[in-house]
């Protein structure tokens, strides 16, 4: 059995191997439309917000102020001028960026092999954390796309390509100065090390002059032409400057800790990489003087990775391309289905399967409710105690090397389901409960102001884009991108009679009460993390919705707006 | 203290950066110019900002500036990294030239910083000016920046200099109103150090006779520390006379002695009879030594300042913000004698002999100084390209140097027009031509009080430097050029006077500036000339000698001795220039003036003294040091004594003020022998060089009086334990309700404000000071200013009615009219409004929203149709 099956697995990374280049290109698409799947369902911060206005507002040729993520204002204001603003052309940005790391592995299949490159181009289009990423409007995304096509180019000898990457990674935010300290870190660290990296694992790198001023031009004229828009912005060019100004802005005001954010991002969404990152650093006896300098460079990077990652969630995405990289070195070899021997071998790995998916619908229970709920409790440690004696008997009984690859299978199939698992919850399910956890700044869902205005528009108090709104909220961008379909991009706080108002205040300026109606708004989700209790962070580990608070706000429309009073 | 760190910081970083560029840029001067990084960076730093953001390509925001630090940064690692050992190699072995440097620019920033915290309000002169620009310039999305004292219009003013202030408050992070004392600090610091710099090049190269090899010594970084003195603390000797009038000298019911010198303030007798003058504001008639005369007798008043008064005063001006800018055109004048600009650059066409750096570098630094000072601009530009040309006539002899001097000046200056041409574009000046000054022409007394500490040492530098070289100086040729100079200048200013008169029939022009019928005033303007004839001589003599000393080669490029006969000193030589150019610069305004406003000498004099004072200061300085010659074995005499002197003198002061005038006398008396003692001992030891040093000394001393009675007369009765650098902070104390209005308006989205503008026009009030705080433009500000800057009211128009109008009338269509013409959202109503207009508060409840409220100052904010 075991043999037919490995000849199948060769066989079968034969054939992948000569379709390849259709293969990824289908993965691609896939991992886009996955991607793109309920896309006006995912709330969104002020930044996000003020970014996707200020690429409206450059398409429409307004004037804007400076911008915290160039890039993304540089090519999706020419998106926007292109196809006209939309949420799925505000995100198809972070998507396409997102997305287009799947082709990477297979530029470095020479490096790499074949096998690691299936391997790691599933990982990326499944990671639960690139798929947020990919769907919100932030640096990490942009940063570390850019970073890893601007090496992969470099590699390839492709200079004007790489330098437009190196532009794009100069424009991409908050993220690439750290990004950039963290490399250098690793690498000084890395050369601590007293053995040279064998051959195999040296990076040869050779920058010929002609290349260099290739370099230099694409990336010049990448820089000017993408943070002027394109030309739409030509003031945008002082944007140049701000991944230094992003990066140097918290400096002035230290954010707090939020360890148990950190705590429920990494058993939530990021437990798998963690534990191969776990698996590396033992294999590659990181302990002990290493002969290979790459493998431990990228070790100390990404260590470095999880202790930021308690100060800025952005640096899951580089951990996990990283662990996953790492994983596809480690367990590419491994010959999965060499520890099914037999029938028996077959069946344990089915059932132990089976018990994890039971035990883990066990724990979701338990973390919903009191820890006080005994039975609940005695389910999930039935459930292990069961799954434990079941490789112990066959272990015994039969072979002990297939019992722990059969543990191990489950066990690694139980969590890639875990991953699959996060991916539709992050994409389908609930995208506010990701939001939520992942962001700093309260989130926007415009849920119930969406409805209350649509269903003004069906009365046809009003038309498309005519509507009238004062924003008197703060903030303001969330409101006004959450209304933009309903009216014009502005806020002018001076509208004083405005036919709608949203406010912060219960009776906002000169308006009268009695001419408007009003009624109030519960957005601007947001988790004090101060406030959670073990239990309720051991639910969030289990997608369970955790205690958020909101902003109130107070939706004013003239009564005139109504059919009868 | 935390401001003034982040300012140093800021100031360091952009010095740091720009460091390769100014090794580059001076490449001949032994000190490499590292002494004028922080400026050199502060202009290429802000000339492509401004460019840029003038034609949209940036933001007039953080990010902007940025952006172009980022793009000097990357350019200077490229430059870098071809000549990275060079300039390490230098640093190592110029260490202690890069510590005093660095050491004398903070030791000043924080004695200056100091000065300014004891004394720190942004009232009072002009200074609300210098802040409603720079608080303009921060609120403005783009260049040129919005007029803050006129909406809808951009401000009219040389206005390069708050570029970079307000600069420099963006990166810093502090507030405006610190920062427009830390301006004042470190403008105070950039200055001493760039002047040290450029002492230090002068005295380097100076001994090393012009020889390749130059290199800086420590007898060197001393020496040249008397250039910050002269320039910055030496001040005119109105001081000495103040003291003296205020002790009883010569004090006698109508004084021959006081009403000959006829010095402003020194009129009367004193009562007090102490040593220190205890006047109100008595710091202040020292910039108003000199005064003019009409044909009829009636005074006129001139504005005579030199630096030490400047930065006393502290209204961040354009001549003081040009400071170290134009000691950057000086050292590159001195960089292009040594031959630092040889190379080669082709440009359309034609084979340039002046390498590219340099060819892009000289209109930006021109321009700039033009953009800051305007009437600067004229002097530098010769002084750099007679500069040049001379290293030229060395090297190649005299023929065709005139055409490449016409050819220099027209190209240099066309460049540095276009270089800076949207800022050309969008001014329009308060100058009206040139002006001859038949009539007003500078007392010699008026002349030597106020030029005497300088003109002193330069008199004997140049004395003792002509009779040591004596041979083979050509004094028929000077005498012929001073000659010539005098009568094209005398020429030029009676026949444009006659050209006035009759042929544009503009009799009442001349009668109107001197107050005689016209036929009279040429005859009568040359009698009374010729009865004060001292200024002009002293000017004459000074002209021969300098041309004595400039007919020889310069050795740069050439040995040192050719054909048997000496050759000129580079040194010499370019001091002999910055000597002529001082000349130039006071002579020239005893034959014309500028047309303005004020039709007087005030400004004329105000602006070119203060440009001779720098040169002079450098020539004097270095006089100074050519007469000491420190490398000389002093006795222990000449060690022990100028140590005595200075120390008695510093205890003069306190010593006074604590146990009374007699003291005072005792010490004087002291000082006196001891200078006296002094000079003996040097003519005894018939050390002829040092006893003229010594009489330097004395006269230098005479103008260390000033800054010793004026500093405590400014700061008045400083309480130390609430000094702060807070410009705003009186003002805050004073009425917090118009503060937090001020914060209000800082932060709120920009609009026209309308708020009261006094009925006499408000300058030097404290009227508009809610815009001139919070940087929000204003319908209309201080009216004479506004009109000074644009040539008249044109533009001011009926803003003034018209604000009358919107406060006081009850009709609200006629208010919402006046509020629909000018484009109005925030009417501000305050104390000030109350007092000027006869307000009409209700018509504002009623129709606009109330914004923000405190106290009894309110901010309606006009809603859209």
């Amino acid at each position: 059995m075991n043999d037919n099956f490995e000849q199948m697995t060769e066989n079968l990374f034969l054939s992948l191997e000569r379709y390849w280049l259709i293969l990824v290109w289908v993965l691609f698409a896939v991992t886009v439309a996955l991607w793109s799947v309920n896309l006006s369902a995912i709330p969104v911060s002020d930044s996000e917000a003020q970014l996707a206005i200020a690429a409206s507002k450059i398409a429409s040729r307004e004037e804007v102020g400076n911008s915290i993520l160039p890039i993304y204002t540089g090519l999706a204001g020419m998106l926007n001028y292109v196809f006209g603003t939309s949420d799925f052309w505000s995100r198809a940005l972070p998507i396409l960026f997102g997305s287009s790391l799947v082709f990477i592995p297979g530029l470095w299949k020479r490096e790499l092999g074949f096998r690691r490159v299936v391997f790691l181009s599933l990982a990326v289009s499944l990671t639960p954390v690139l798929t947020y990423y990919s769907r919100t409007i932030t640096s990490p995304v942009f940063a570390v796309s850019t970073l890893l096509w601007l090496a992969t180019l470099v590699r390839r000898q492709r200079w004007v390509s790489a330098g437009i990457a190196f532009a794009g990674f100069l424009l991409s935010g908050s993220m690439v100065v750290p990004l950039i300290l963290l490399l250098l870190t690793g690498l000084l660290l890395s050369r601590t090390t007293r053995n040279l990296g064998q051959d195999s694992e040296r990076c040869e790198f050779n920058l010929p002059k002609n290349g260099a001023i290739q370099f230099a031009s694409g990336a010049l004229v990448a820089l000017l032409v993408i943070s002027s828009s394109f030309l739409l912005n030509p003031a945008g060019i002082s944007d140049l400057s701000s991944a230094l100004l992003t990066f140097l802005e918290p400096l002035r005001g230290w954010q707090p800790l939020e360890i148990k954010r950190f705590v429920v991002l990494l058993f939530r969404y990021n437990l798998i990489p963690v534990i191969i990152w776990f698996i590396a650093v033992l294999k590659s006896g990181f302990f002990v003087e290493t002969k290979r300098r790459v493998t431990k460079f990228w070790i100390i990077i990404g260590g470095f990775c999880i202790l930021l990652a308690v100060f800025e969630s952005g640096f899951w995405l580089p951990f996990n391309l990283i662990a996953w990289a790492l994983g596809t070195v480690l367990f590419s070899n491994w010959k999965i289905f060499s520890a099914i021997k037999t029938k028996y071998s077959f069946v344990l790995v089915i059932f132990g399967i089976a018990l994890l998916i039971y035990v883990s619908m066990v724990a979701k229970t338990l973390a919903a409710a009191s820890l006080n709920q005994l039975s609940v409790a005695l389910a999930l440690a039935a459930g292990l105690i069961l799954f434990g004696l079941a490789h112990l008997f066959v272990g015994l009984g039969w072979s002990g090397q297939a019992s722990k690859s059969a543990a191990l299978i489950s066990i690694s199939f139980l969590l890639i389901f875990s991953m699959l698992s996060a991916n539709f919850h992050l994409v389908l399910a609930n995208p506010k409960i990701s939001a939520t956890q992942y962001q700093r700044q309260p989130v926007y869902s415009g849920e119930t102001l969406k409805r209350v205005l649509k269903e003004l528009q069906r009365m046809g108090s009003f038309k498309a884009g005519e509507l009238m709104i004062r924003v008197d909220a703060q903030p303001v961008s969330p409101y006004l991108w959450l209304t933009r379909e309903f009216t014009k991009l502005t806020a002018d706080s001076a509208m004083l009679n405005a036919p709608v108002v949203i406010s912060d205040v219960p009776n906002p300026g000169l308006i009268l009460e009695n001419d408007y109606r009003g009624m109030t708004l519960y957005d601007g989700r947001q988790i004090d993390w101060s406030k959670v209790k073990l239990g309720q962070l051991v639910a969030g580990i289990f997608d369970l919705e955790l205690p958020t608070s909101t902003t109130q706000t107070y939706l004013w429309i003239d009564k005139i707006n109504f059919t009868g009073n | 203290m935390i401001s003034a760190l982040t300012w140093y910081l800021s100031l360091l970083l952009v010095a740091i950066i720009n460091l390769p560029l100014t090794f580059k840029l001076f490449s001949k001067l032994p000190s490499r110019g590292f002494a004028l990084a922080r400026p050199l960076g502060l202009l290429i730093w802000a000339f492509p900002f401004w460019l840029l953001a003038s034609v949209g390509l940036l933001r007039n925001d953080l990010a902007g500036q940025a952006t172009v630090l980022i793009g000097l940064f990357v350019i200077n690692v490229w430059i870098v990294r071809r000549s990275f050992a060079e300039i390490k190699t230098w640093i190592v072995e110029n260490s202690r030239l890069v510590v005093a440097s660095e050491a004398l620019f903070l030791v000043c920033f924080i004695l200056w910083s100091l000065v300014r915290s004891m004394n720190p309000d942004i009232l009072y002169t002009e200074k609300f000016m210098e802040m409603a620009f720079i608080n303009g310039i921060l609120r403005s999305p783009s260049f040129p920046p919005l007029d803050p004292w006129l909406s809808g219009f951009a401000i009219s003013y040389y206005y390069f200099g708050y570029v970079m202030s307000a600069m420099l408050i963006r990166l810093s992070g502090v507030s405006a109103a610190i920062g427009y004392n830390l301006v004042s600090g470190s403008w105070f610091a950039l200055t001493a150090a760039a002047v040290f710099g450029v002492g230090v090049d002068l005295i380097a190269v100076w001994k090393s006779k012009g020889k390749p090899e130059l290199r800086v010594r420590s007898w060197m970084i001393k020496a040249a520390l008397v250039m910050p003195l002269m320039l910055l603390i030496v001040s005119n000797w109105h001081g000495v006379f103040d003291v003296m009038h205020e002790r009883g000298l010569f004090n006698q019911a109508q004084s021959v002695f006081w009403s000959a010198l006829d010095l402003r303030e020194l009129e009367n007798p004193s009562t007090s009879l102490s040593w220190i003058p205890e006047r109100n504001w008595q710091w202040w008639a020292a910039s108003r030594t000199v005064k003019d005369f009409r044909l009829s007798g009636d005074g006129m008043e001139v504005i005579d300042e030199f630096p030490f008064f400047t930065y006393l005063l502290a209204d961040i001006h354009p001549h003081l913000l040009g400071m170290p800018f134009v000691l950057t055109a000086i050292a590159q004048a001195l960089n292009a004698l040594l031959g630092g600009w040889e190379g080669e650059t082709g440009l359309l066409g034609l084979k340039v002999p002046i390498k590219t750096s340099t060819l892009l570098f000289v209109p930006v630094l021109l321009g700039g100084i033009a953009f800051m000072n305007t009437w600067d601009f004229p002097f530098y530009l010769l002084l750099i390209c007679i500069a040049y040309s001379y290293w030229r006539y060395a090297l190649f002899g005299i023929k065709g140097r005139l055409i490449e001097l016409v050819w220099l000046g027209l190209g240099f200056g066309i460049a540095s027009v276009l270089f800076y041409l949207p800022f050309y574009l969008s001014f329009a000046s308060q100058a009206g031509g040139v002006l001859p000054s038949l009539v007003f022409f500078t007392r010699g007394k008026y002349f030597w009080i106020m030029f005497g500490p300088l003109l002193t040492p330069i008199l004997f530098f140049l004395f003792h430097r002509v009779w040591v070289k004596k041979s083979g100086l050509q004094l028929g040729w000077s005498l012929l050029g001073a000659l010539v100079f005098n009568f094209v200048l005398f020429a030029g200013s009676w026949g444009l006077g006659w050209l006035i008169n009759r042929r544009l029939n503009a009799p009442e022009l001349v009668n109107g500036l001197y107050g005689q019928p016209a036929r009279n005033v040429f005859v009568d303007a040359m009698l009374i000339r010729l009865r004060d004839p001292w200024t002009w001589l002293t000017l004459f003599v000074i002209t021969c000698l300098a041309l004595l000393l400039l007919t020889k080669r310069s050795s740069v490029g050439q040995s040192l001795v050719e054909d048997g006969k000496a050759t000129s000193n580079p040194t010499v030589v370019f001091v002999s220039l910055l000597i002529l150019l001082g000349v130039l610069l006071t002579l020239a305004p005893e034959f014309v003036f500028l047309r303005d406003q004020f039709t007087s000498r005030m400004n004329t004099i105000f602006k070119f003294y203060f440009q001779a004072w720098i040169v002079w200061s450098l020539a004097a300085g270095f006089g100074l040091v050519y007469l000491l010659d420190p490398e000389k074995r002093r006795g222990w005499l000449d060690k022990v004594l100028p140590w005595l002197i200075v120390f008695t003198g510093l205890l003069s002061y306190p010593l006074n003020r604590q146990h009374g005038k007699v003291f005072g006398d005792v010490l004087l008396l002291v000082l006196l022998g001891l200078f006296v003692g002094w000079l003996i001992s040097a003519l005894i030891r018939r050390h002829w060089r040092y006893t003229l040093a010594v009489l330097c000394l004395l006269a230098i001393a005479g103008g260390l009086v000033y800054p010793v009675i004026a500093l405590p007369s400014k700061l008045g009765h400083t309480q130390f334990n609430r000094i702060t650098l807070d410009g705003f902070k009186t003002i805050r104390d004073g009425n917090l309700d118009q503060a937090w209005a001020i914060e209000w308006l800082q932060s709120a989205p920009a609009g026209v404000m309308a708020e009261a503008v006094a009925e006499t026009g408000g300058s030097y009030t404290t009227f508009n000071l809610i815009s001139t705080f919070s940087g929000m433009p204003s319908l209309l500000g201080w009216i004479g200013h506004e009109a000074q800057w644009r040539g008249g009211y044109t533009e001011i128009g009926n803003r003034q009615a018209d604000l009358e109008t919107l406060y006081s009338t009850k009709d609200w269509i006629r208010a919402s009219e006046v509020i629909r013409q000018y484009g109005i959202r925030y009417i501000y109503v305050g104390g000030f409004e109350r007092q000027t207009y006869q307000l009409d508060e209700t018509k504002f409840a009623d129709n606009l929203k109330l914004a923000f409220e405190s106290g009894d100052v309110r901010i309606y904010e006009v809603t859209n149709p």
